[in-house]
């Protein structure tokens, strides 16, 4: 429960400054180490030739971007139960960071794709999924910016948030049964989890983990920004009130 | 170098853009903290100054 | 609630220019698919359900901005939030009578749809009923997102951002009601889905659509 009480903004602020360097420092370790190793010292795959080392961007970053949805929702429901300010922000700055994951991991899973089969786009449950992620990462951070009132605006996106993952969720389920039926076997699927052979696994895992750290650094990062903005427009409001 | 055989390019496009949306992404939210971090410096001040 | 249900269709008759806009814009968009691509029969008949049900949404989309915004200017809104009728319901009334003044006649049409098209009889009779399964909750998923962007000026565009993704797995289902129909496969499991999320949309959303007015007129 003490966790708790890093939702004091001050207590967040201090806890984060000096967290953040070894933070970051050891993201872009673990980053560049996984990476090196995946592209350098692995061997291609019999099937997919080198571009099996697409895997090391690609995986982890959909890790990512399908993890932030779950930071925001989590952010938003603290938001509305507890009314910690700081939920709301963390929601806020999470968004971005999903959507440049997302894209990522669209832009490698295409050109992945065109090799592997003949064209930089098919409209594959995952892909179409990710698609409609974009699209959700988007509209959440468009009401972010189009209402003034602060207060107001956190609890509509909290909102938004809760009830756009049960769409969300439900989406993934009706472009599974869309495109392939219910039950049936994956017919274009890279099922890229399955049948990873070790050696190509180790390097995997610490690029995810790099990747995790990233994500965190950045959230702090944003959030920080996003706490000292409401100081800005408190200091703001105070001053006109003098 | 290792041998990428013929699908080279396309690892290496991947791997470009990947670190070009990144390390954008990252680079324009240390600048936005920064500018924030500044801003609120000063303004800050000026209501330091205000009060006194 | 009949009395609120029965004012919100007289002003949507009075200004009966949304039914008839959502009309005419179902039939040019009706229109617009077989100018763009090509007017052959069995191309048409494969597209059917899908331009039926986008061609729906789209016209769906026109009115939805409106469904709140004439109460929350004249400040109706403010008093129907305070007045002993649960917010839901409000919410409720609202959204069934967007959908009797939007959907209902374009679900009306359909057997027109089916002529211009060149659908077989009882594949338009599943077009109807998809229809008449799925288009409930695109009025309550849509009287939610009109909620949310109550406050926004020009909100219509941002709500449409909102919404369409929100409508994809009805599209989805709704979609599939009929094509399955088309191929003769069995199309139960799609509509037992399609009538679970008009049914959960309609009794769970109008808390959130209720929150996000509550929120919005604070």
């Amino acid at each position: 429960m003490s966790l708790w009480k890093y939702t004091n903004p001050n207590k967040f602020m201090k806890l984060s400054s000096k967290i953040l360097p070894s933070l970051s420092i050891l993201s872009f370790l673990l980053v560049f180490t996984g990476l090196t190793w995946g592209f350098f010292f692995t061997p291609d795959d019999f099937r997919q030739g080198s571009t099996v080392k697409i895997i090391y961007l690609h995986v982890p970053a959909a890790m990512i971007a399908i993890n932030t949805w779950f930071v925001m929702l989590v952010g938003s429901l603290i938001w509305i139960v507890r009314r910690h300010h700081i939920s709301s922000l963390i929601a806020k700055s999470a968004a971005p960071v999903g959507l440049t994951m997302t894209i990522v991991t669209l832009a490698t899973g295409s050109i992945w794709g065109k090799p592997m089969w003949g064209a930089f786009w098919a409209w594959d449950p995952r892909l179409t999924s990710f698609f409609i992620l974009f699209l959700f990462y988007l509209g959440y951070m468009a009401l972010w910016r189009s209402i003034r009132d602060q207060q107001k605006v956190a609890d509509l996106a909290a909102l938004l948030c809760i009830v756009g993952s049960v769409f969300a969720l439900l989406s993934r389920y009706a472009v599974n049964f869309w495109n392939q039926g219910l039950h049936q076997g994956a017919s274009l699927s890279l099922d890229k989890e399955e049948n990873i052979a070790n050696v190509f696994y180790w390097p995997l895992l610490v690029t995810i983990s790099g990747f995790l750290l990233f994500f965190i650094t950045v959230l702090l990062i944003r959030t920080r920004t996003e706490i000292r903005l409401r100081q800005i427009s408190n200091i703001i409001i105070t001053n006109k009130l003098n | 170098m290792p041998e990428l055989g013929q699908y080279g390019t396309s690892v290496i496009i991947a791997y470009l853009i990947s670190f070009v949306i990144i390390g954008t992404f990252f680079l324009v939210t240390l600048n936005k903290s920064n500018q924030t971090k500044k801003e609120l410096e000063r303004l800050t001040l000026i209501s330091k100054t205000n009060k006194s | 609630m009949i009395t609120l249900l029965t004012r919100d269709l007289k002003l949507a008759f009075r200004s009966g220019s949304t039914t008839i806009l959502g009309i005419a814009f179902f039939l040019i968009v009706l229109l617009l698919v077989p100018l763009s691509l090509e007017p052959s029969r069995p191309m048409l008949i494969k597209l059917a359900p899908g331009v039926l049900w986008i061609a729906l949404i789209l016209s769906c989309l026109l009115s939805l901005d409106r469904i709140f915004h004439l109460d929350l200017q004249d400040g109706t809104l403010e008093i129907l939030t305070i007045s002993p009728l649960p917010l839901e319901g409000l919410v409720l009334v609202k959204s069934l009578a967007h959908w009797i003044t939007t959907c209902l006649p374009l679900i009306m049409l359909v057997p027109l749809m089916g002529l211009l098209y060149n659908v077989p009889n009882d594949t338009i009779i599943w077009m109807i009923i998809s229809l008449l399964s799925g288009t409930p909750a695109l009025s309550v998923i849509g009287s939610f997102a009109a909620s949310i962007t109550l406050g926004v000026n020009r909100g219509g565009l941002l709500l449409s951002l909102l919404v369409l993704p929100l409508y994809i797995p009805t599209l989805i289902f709704g979609t599939e009601v009929i094509r399955r129909s088309l191929d003769g496969s069995s199309n139960v499991t799609p509509l037992v889905f399609l009538l679970a999320i008009s049914a959960s949309s309609i009794a769970l959303l109008p808390i959130a659509t209720g929150s996000a007015i509550k929120i919005n007129l604070n």
